[in-house]
C-alpha cells in the first residue's frame, strides 16, 4: 500500500516538476526581401562601401540583441517607432541584453559580398546560439545590432544602469522587429530595418542602434 | 481587532457542530429463536458483535404461564363428596355446613356447570333435611334462574317438588336485555357456558343472579356477578393488562391452537410475555436442501418489520446478523447505513477537491512561459 502511494506521489512529483513553466520557441529570421535587412546599408549615398565590410576588416563582429518595452496596443510602422526612439531615446530593457560575438572567416565574408549572402551567412552563424531562452513578457521589440565593437564593451552597464552607446563609426548593421509578445506569437518573427530611400546609409543604422 | 475573534469563534462552532456527539446507550432488542434449539442458545450471544453497536441483543425469557388452577371447582367436589355420607348419615346440618367454602359463582367462571348444579342440588336437599325451606328454595331458585341443568340423581320427592317449582317460576319470569361492555372483542362467558358472545354485546337473562367471566388476548381475565332484576341492565368490565406470566399463558395458548407464532396477536403477546419493548422472533424451518428463516419484530406491542431469509444449508451467524439487521431496519431500530452524501466530510472532500481543481487548473494556466528566440539559420 505504501509502494504504491510513493508511486503516485512520485509521478505526481513528477509531472509538477516537467510542468512548472511552459516552454516554446520562436523563430527570428530577417525579411522580408522586400525590406531593407540593416545589414545591407552603406556608407552614404557617394560611398557605397558596404557597413559590413568593417567585420571582415576587423575579423569580428559583435550582435547584439535589446528588448525594449512597447504599449502591448502600439499601433505603430517600424519606421514611426525607429523616428520615436532613434538616437538613444529609448532606453533598452536592463539585464536583457545579449551579445554574440562571431569571427569574420566563421562569417566566411568576401570583400565583395553581396547583401542576401550576407543575410544567409549572419542567420547561419547565428542560429547555433539562442538568442536568449526567456524573453521579456508583454510586447517589445527586438532590435539586433552588429558592431565591431567587442561584446565586452557593450555587456557592461554604467552607474546609472544603462549600457554604453554604439559608436557609429563602428556599426555594421541594425535591424527590428515589429511590436512583438514572443510569449504569444504563433508566427516568425522578422527582423528589417524599416525605411524608406535608397540607399540604405549609415546615419539611419546609427539611428536604427542609438548610436551618438 | 473584532474581525478575528468572530471569525475564530465562528470557527469553533463549526469544529463543535462537526464533533461526533457522545454514543447513547444501545437499544436493548431480545430476541426469540424457535424451531433450532442451537441457535437459540446462541445468536443473542453472537449475533450482538455482528450488529450496530448501537444494538443489544439479549434472549427473550419468558415468564412462566400462569398455573391453570381450578380451586372452586376442587372445592365443589370435595363438598359435594362430604355431603353424601352427611345425608346419609341424617347430619343435614353438618351436610349444609360442607357447601359453606362453595362459591357457586366461582365454580361457574370455571366453566363448570354441571358441578354448579350438583353443588346447587345437594345445598337444597340438605337444607330441605334440615328443616330450613327458605334456604332450600333460595338454591332451587338460584339453580333455576342460572338454567342449570338439574343432574338426574334420585333424590327426595320433595326436593324434586321444590325444585321443579323453582323451574316453573323461572320458566314463567321475562327475560331481561343486559348490555354488557368491555376491551373490544373481549369473550363473555355468562354463567359457566362456552363463550356467548363478544364484548360490546347484549343478552337475554332471567332475573336473577348472574355471572359474567370476560376474557380477551393481553388482559387478565375478570369475574364480575350481575344482578338482574325486571328492568333492562348493563354491566361493564374493565380488564387489566396481562401479566407476564399471563401473557405467556396466552401466547402458549395460541400455539397449541395453532395459531402462528409471528401474527400480530402473537407477537404482542410474547413482547409482553417476555417483559421487553422491543422482540425480534425468528423461526427456524429446515428444509431439505436450506432453512427458511422468518422473522418478526413487534415495537411497543405492534409488529413493526417482517424479514424472511433461505440460507442454504445451515443458517451461519452472518445469515442471523443479516436477517436481524434487515428486521431492525425496516423497523426503524436500526438506522440504515447513511448514504455518503449526507456525511459532511463528503461535503468537505467535495469542497476540498474542486478547490484543488481550480486550484490546479489557475496554476496550469498562470504558469510563466519561457520562450526561447532562435535565428531561423536557412
Amino acid at each position: 500500500m505504501a509502494d504504491r502511494g510513493s508511486i503516485i506521489a512520485a509521478i505526481f512529483v513528477a509531472c509538477a516538476l516537467s510542468t512548472c513553466a511552459r516552454t516554446r520557441t520562436v523563430a527570428l529570421s530577417y525579411g522580408p526581401p522586400s525590406n531593407y535587412s540593416g545589414l545591407d546599408c552603406v556608407e552614404d549615398a557617394t560611398n557605397r562601401t558596404p557597413l559590413v565590410s568593417r567585420a571582415v576588416t576587423n575579423g569580428a563582429v559583435t550582435f547584439v540583441v535589446d528588448f525594449f518595452d512597447v504599449p502591448a496596443n502600439i499601433n505603430a510602422t517600424g519606421e514611426v517607432l525607429l523616428r520615436a526612439c532613434g538616437g538613444g531615446r529609448c532606453t533598452p530593457i536592463a539585464r536583457r541584453r545579449s551579445t554574440i560575438e562571431i569571427r569574420g572567416a566563421d562569417l566566411g565574408l568576401g570583400p565583395n559580398v553581396s547583401g542576401p549572402d550576407v543575410v544567409r551567412a549572419v542567420s547561419r552563424a547565428l542560429a547555433t546560439t539562442p538568442v536568449t531562452r526567456n524573453a521579456p513578457d508583454g510586447t517589445v521589440i527586438l532590435r539586433v545590432v552588429a558592431t565591431t565593437q567587442p561584446a565586452s564593451e557593450l555587456d557592461a552597464l554604467d552607474g546609472s544602469g544603462r549600457y554604453a552607446s554604439f559608436v557609429p563609426s563602428k556599426l555594421v548593421g541594425c535591424s527590428i522587429t515589429p511590436p512583438v509578445d514572443f510569449d504569444s506569437t504563433e508566427s516568425p518573427v522578422f527582423l528589417s530595418l524599416p525605411i524608406f530611400g535608397d540607399p540604405c546609409e549609415l546615419a539611419q543604422v546609427a539611428l536604427c542602434a542609438g548610436a551618438r | 481587532m473584532k474581525q478575528p475573534i468572530a471569525r475564530f469563534a465562528a470557527v469553533s462552532a463549526l469544529v463543535a457542530g462537526c464533533a461526533q456527539r457522545p454514543p447513547s446507550a444501545p437499544v436493548s432488542v431480545a430476541v426469540y429463536v424457535s424451531g433450532d434449539e442451537a441457535l437459540a442458545a446462541r445468536w443473542p450471544r453472537t449475533l450482538t458483535a455482528r450488529l450496530a453497536p448501537t444494538i443489544a441483543l439479549r434472549r427473550a425469557e419468558l415468564a412462566a404461564p400462569s398455573a391453570s388452577t381450578t380451586p372452586a371447582t376442587a372445592a365443589a367436589i370435595a363438598a359435594i363428596a362430604r355431603a353424601a355420607p352427611l345425608f346419609a348419615s341424617a347430619e343435614f346440618a353438618q351436610c349444609s355446613h360442607a357447601f359453606d367454602a362453595v362459591s357457586v359463582d366461582d365454580v361457574l367462571a370455571e366453566g363448570r356447570r354441571d358441578l354448579a348444579a350438583r353443588a346447587l342440588l345437594w345445598s337444597v336437599a340438605c337444607a330441605l333435611a334440615d328443616e330450613r325451606p327458605e334456604d332450600a328454595r333460595r338454591f332451587a331458585d338460584r339453580l333455576a334462574s342460572l338454567e342449570l341443568e338439574v343432574p338426574s340423581v334420585v333424590t327426595r320427592p320433595d326436593v324434586e317438588s321444590l325444585v321443579s317449582d323453582a323451574l316453573a317460576r323461572a320458566a314463567s319470569r321475562p327475560r331481561v336485555s343486559v348490555s354488557i361492555r368491555s376491551v373490544d372483542g373481549a369473550a363473555l362467558a355468562i354463567d359457566g357456558r362456552a363463550a356467548a358472545c363478544r364484548a360490546p354485546c347484549r343478552v337475554d337473562l332471567i332475573s336473577g343472579v348472574h355471572v359474567v367471566v370476560a376474557r380477551a388476548e393481553r388482559f387478565e381475565p375478570r369475574t364480575q356477578s350481575v344482578t338482574v332484576t325486571d328492568r333492562p341492565a348493563s354491566l361493564v368490565i374493565d380488564l387489566a393488562p396481562a401479566s407476564a406470566s399471563r401473557a405467556s399463558e396466552q401466547w402458549a395458548a395460541r400455539g397449541r391452537e395453532g395459531a402462528p407464532q409471528d401474527s400480530s396477536a402473537s407477537m404482542a403477546l410474547l413482547s409482553i410475555a417476555a417483559s421487553a419493548p422491543r422482540v425480534a422472533l425468528v423461526r427456524s424451518e429446515r428444509e431439505p436442501r436450506s432453512t427458511r428463516l422468518h422473522a418478526a419484530l413487534v415495537v411497543d406491542g405492534t409488529v413493526a418489520s417482517r424479514a424472511e431469509l433461505r440460507p442454504a444449508g445451515a443458517a451461519s451467524d452472518d445469515d442471523g446478523a443479516a436477517l436481524l439487521r434487515e428486521l431492525l431496519i425496516r423497523g426503524r431500530v436500526l438506522e440504515p447505513a447513511r448514504p455518503v452524501y449526507l456525511s459532511p466530510w463528503f461535503w468537505i472532500g467535495i469542497g476540498a477537491a474542486a478547490a484543488t481543481g481550480v486550484g490546479v487548473t489557475a496554476w496550469v494556466f498562470s504558469r510563466p512561459i519561457e520562450t526561447t528566440i532562435v535565428f531561423d539559420g536557412r
